[in-house]
């Protein structure tokens, strides 16, 4: 799950939490209905997170993303990047 | 690690003191009536990355008022509002106040409040009054000139953030989302540098982005969005080819009418990302930032210490290597040669790192002098030349108060009245003219005006007045127009705000003094005054010339060295049996023996067998005895006040090739010292 | 003794143990606070400074930064000793009213560094002629000897403050022939005459 402020002051943790995720065997699921505030630095640790999970053959999925978050990854050109495409709402 | 911005307001700080003094360079160029385009967005440029900064920040007040001012700015711009001497006075006004606002959070002092209140509603008057005749707001239509332009341009903008950027407060996401608010926005990420998440920083960014923007905007207006940004990324802008490559049209909807918020995502969809189109660097690189950077005074100075320590140890080991003997000898002797060169070259290159073009100075002046022309219902040009010429930073900073002062002196002294110009048979402007050059090693200043000059009647007997000079002494002109360098001495005839507060020139002569410079003044009456200060290029290094006195080695700046010669015993005349003074060239100079000064054991006490070194400081002239005359040369000047004090006669010390300190003098001290002893 | 000696020692002996740098100065053992001691380094011709008082030898290039160096023998009058190759210096930082400086001190040799608990220290005797000790920290007996610990910031940095700038136009120099005696001790408490040799 995501806190509701995904900012660069948090991205330090928020990097830890993932980096803790990444080699879990199972799908990962993001829970990202709460993310009201989130920045590229945020983004871009998601994005080479999934990107990672992808490549090592394993999946994540996002659990309803947020507006806020949708928007600003489609704004920064990175929600397929992201597959934001097929999230369950 | 959290980011603390607070590392930041000092680079926010100083950006934004340089971006105000364009600011008000570009306002003092701006012709009332037919304003430059190109100026007055400079003007908003400005404005926008201080209001963009201080937001950021949390500087709500600075925000605030910047807003109001880009607001202002925003019609001049369109067009819609013409910039009148009123708009002008008030864009000045408000450059003054953000200086202060600026400087206030700077030193975490309270803002004057009222005086920013005042003048921002100054700034929505103006604005209102403007709006109000024209009910409907101008902004609807857009009266744009080139409506005629059917197809819209689509620009290609290729935005490539350094990696410090998001540690500075920069944010693509603001970005892009004020352009999506301008026009319609089709994102493309290049997430090829990504590294793996175990590899990343968070703060550093590694994602770069091609952005396809069309719509009535222009590149002007795409830039202004990234301007916050400048300096922390590549960026190209360029026209698109009209038809966007075979991409498949990705849903986008229309632009929105003003800035979207977090909570009302802006449109503009990105394309499928597929892999990143691979991009020629170096066309990027090659079209970077102006390639400067930023770097603190004190790393500077750290280099310039180290280097001065290699420049001596090089010293030493050259020394050194002279006595060695045998078959690589000449080898290492070579060796040392070529390290010589290579330490010249290399402390030359670090001394200009430090150096500065005088027009950081210079460019206060244009604001002054209308200023003050303005209240003294004068008309005054002001001239300057020689701006590119560089000089030290500490001198720099430091020559700007007395320069204020002399231009400030011929504004008010110097230039006459209009009328009393015409009278004269002179243009009715009178000229102010600020020169910089180098001359030898040392970089001179002038001020010089073409107004009445200085009036020697009336500095003499202002003097005889103040039993300065003797009723009856006569005295050269030179002699008179140091007269006005005396602690306290004022000429003008009636005490004004800008000057004749008793403060004068010779707080002026002491902080060029202080600078290792001298002062010079000369004067026709009717023609004009002109003022000349010399300074040394940089406060690191003097250059000198070694003296000996018994065992002590002494450096006496070269600056101040008139001439060395040897006297012979008849030409000394012994003043009252105590004082002992020589004629040189038509003058009489007393003798500073250096040895019973300084309390040291001199080789000799006899003045024929030593040598006289004739100096100038403060306008007077001495003879210093020193037993000889050894080397000149450029030394490194280290302060002795840091681990002790001040030492009357004395500026500073300096480390000679084998390690050994030597003082380095203050000639206009030792006469200071001198004369005291002698009116004892 | 003046309150502040008082409040001097309390601050001293609120920490359980300092480590002290000793030496010897004629015949005498002396200690400084190791964390004030910046390094030791052997004898050098010094350059001399005009106007300083006699004690002030004058200044040293350490490393790039001009250090002054005070001879202690001088400073407590104990006579001039020989300046030679075994001769040390003590670079300390001292703390003055006008901020922290670096000054090289002239000992006869340094002995070692010790653990002095704080109970071993004791406040020096009270001696009649008051403010001459005042830079006395305490003493404390270490084996059979005995150690003086020193307040260098009373005893160099309030004088050093003082010294500099304070000289000034008081030789007789007009007269060609005659030397001046730079070695005028400084003014006020606290310097005793210097240079009984």
């Amino acid at each position: 799950m995501l806190q509701d402020c995904c900012t660069l002051a948090e991205a330090d943790g928020l990097r830890d939490t993932l980096c803790a995720l990444a080699a879990y065997p199972e799908p990962v699921i993001l829970d990202a209905a709460a993310v009201q505030r989130v920045d590229t630095a945020a983004l871009q640790l998601l994005a080479a997170f999934v990107r990672d999970r992808r490549l090592a053959g394993r999946t994540v999925r996002w659990q309803t993303p947020s507006p806020a978050l949708e928007a600003a990854a489609r704004l920064l050109g990175m929600d397929s990047m992201l597959q934001l495409d097929g999230a369950a709402r | 690690m959290t980011v603390d911005l607070t590392q930041f307001h000092e680079a926010f700080f100083e950006e934004s003191f340089e971006a105000l003094d364009a600011m008000e360079a570009a306002l003092l160029k701006l012709d009332v009536g037919a304003p430059e385009p190109e100026l007055i967005n400079t003007i908003f440029r400005v404005a926008h990355s201080i209001k963009g900064g201080s937001a950021t920040f949390g500087f709500s007040e600075i925000a605030s008022f910047t807003h109001s001012l880009e607001t202002l700015l925003d019609e001049l711009r369109s067009g819609t509002m013409p910039v009148t001497p009123e708009v002008s006075d008030l864009l000045l006004k408000s450059v003054d106040v953000l200086r202060a606002m600026l400087r206030a959070m700077q030193a975490t002092r309270p803002i004057d409040a009222q005086r920013v209140s005042d003048l921002q509603f100054d700034l929505e008057v103006v604005i209102a009054r403007k709006n109000a005749p024209l009910a409907a707001p101008a902004r609807e239509a857009p009266a744009t000139p080139c409506a005629a332009d059917e197809t819209p341009p689509v620009w290609q903008v290729r935005f490539r953030p350094y990696r410090e950027l998001l540690a500075r407060g920069n944010d693509p996401l603001r970005l892009f989302r004020e352009l999506g608010g301008l026009a319609e926005v089709r994102v493309q990420i290049d997430a090829q540098n990504l590294p793996p998440l175990a590899d990343i920083q968070p703060q550093d960014c590694h994602l770069a982005w091609t952005l396809e923007v069309a719509g009535r905007i222009s590149e002007e207006e795409i830039r202004q969005v990234f301007d916050w940004a400048e300096g922390d990324c590549e960026l190209l802008i360029q026209r698109a080819p009209a038809e966007p490559p075979g991409r498949a049209p990705a849903p986008t909807a229309a632009p929105n009418p003003a800035p979207a918020r977090d909570d009302t995502p802006a449109t503009p969809a990105s394309t499928p990302v597929g892999e990143p189109p691979a991009k020629p660097e170096s066309t990027l690189s090659a079209l970077g930032d102006s390639g400067s950077i930023r770097v603190s005074v004190e790393k500077i100075d750290e280099l310039m210490n180290t280097v001065g320590e290699l420049v001596i140890t090089q010293a030493m080991l050259s020394q050194l290597g002279g006595q060695f003997e045998g078959p690589r000898a000449e080898q290492l002797r070579a060796g040392l040669v070529q390290l010589e060169r290579n330490m010249r070259e290399l402390q030359e290159s670090v001394m200009r790192v430090r150096m500065l073009p005088i027009s950081f100075v210079f460019s206060r002046f244009p604001r002054m002098v209308r200023d003050l022309a303005h209240r003294l219902g004068k008309q005054i040009e002001l001239k300057l030349s020689g701006e590119q010429t560089e000089l030290d930073k500490t001198v720099l900073e430091k020559i700007g108060d007395p320069l204020v002062h002399l231009v400030r002196n011929c504004i008010d002294h110097g230039i006459e009245s209009p009328e009393r110009r015409a009278a004269a048979g002179k243009s009715a402007a009178g000229t102010v003219h600020l020169d910089a050059s180098h001359r030898g090693g040392n970089i001179a200043v002038e001020v010089s005006d073409d107004g009445g000059g200085l009036d020697k009647s009336r500095i003499l007997a202002k003097a005889r007045d103040r039993g300065l000079v003797g009723p009856n002494d006569v005295l050269s002109d030179a002699d008179i127009y140091e007269l006005i360098f005396l602690p306290g001495f004022s000429t003008a005839e009636k005490t004004t705000d800008l000057s004749g507060r008793g403060v004068g020139m010779d707080v002026v002569r002491r902080n060029v003094k202080e600078l290792g410079g001298k002062i010079e003044v000369g004067s026709e009456s009717g023609r004009g005054s002109r003022f000349t200060i010399t300074l040394p290029l940089t406060l690191a290094i003097v250059d000198g010339q070694s003296v000996a006195v018994g065992k002590e080695i002494y450096i006496v700046p070269l600056i101040s060295i008139v001439e060395s010669l040897q006297l012979k015993d008849a030409q000394v005349t012994r003043l009252s049996g105590q004082e002992e003074v020589f004629s040189f060239r038509g003058d009489y100079l007393s003798i500073i023996r250096m040895h019973s000064l300084f309390g040291v054991d001199p080789r000799t006490r006899a003045l024929h067998e030593g040598l006289v070194v004739v100096v100038e400081g403060d306008g007077r002239r001495v003879g210093l005895f020193v037993d000889d005359l050894l080397g000149q040369q450029q030394v490194v000047i280290k302060s002795l006040e840091a681990n002790y004090g001040h030492i009357d006669g004395v500026s500073g010390a300096t480390i000679l090739g084998d390690g050994s300190v030597a003082l380095i003098l203050d000639v206009p001290g030792l006469i200071h010292i001198a004369s005291m002893r002698a009116a004892a | 003794m003046p309150a502040s000696m008082n409040n001097h020692l309390e601050a001293a002996v609120s920490e359980e143990s300092r480590q002290v740098l000793t030496f010897v100065l004629g015949g005498e053992t002396y200690g400084v606070d190791i964390l004030r001691v910046q390094e030791i380094r052997g004898w050098s011709a010094v350059t001399k400074i005009p106007h300083a008082p006699a004690h002030v030898l004058g200044v040293l290039n350490l490393r790039g930064s001009i250090v002054p160096i005070v001879d202690l023998r001088m400073r407590f009058a104990l006579g001039r000793a020989e300046y030679t190759g075994i001769t040390v210096i003590i670079v300390m930082s001292v703390v003055t009213p006008a901020g922290r400086r670096d000054i090289g001190v002239v000992v006869d040799g340094v002995s070692d560094v010790v653990d002095l608990d704080c109970t071993e220290i004791k406040p020096a005797p009270e001696l009649g002629a008051g403010g001459a000790t005042d830079y006395i920290l305490g003493l404390a007996s270490i084996t059979d000897r005995m150690v003086v610990l020193l307040d260098i910031d009373r005893l160099i940095g309030r004088d050093l403050s003082a010294m500099a700038g304070a000289a000034g136009e008081t030789h007789d120099a007009a007269r060609p022939g005659v030397t001046a005696d730079p070695a005028a001790p400084p003014p006020g408490p606290g310097a005793p005459a210097a240079d009984a040799a």
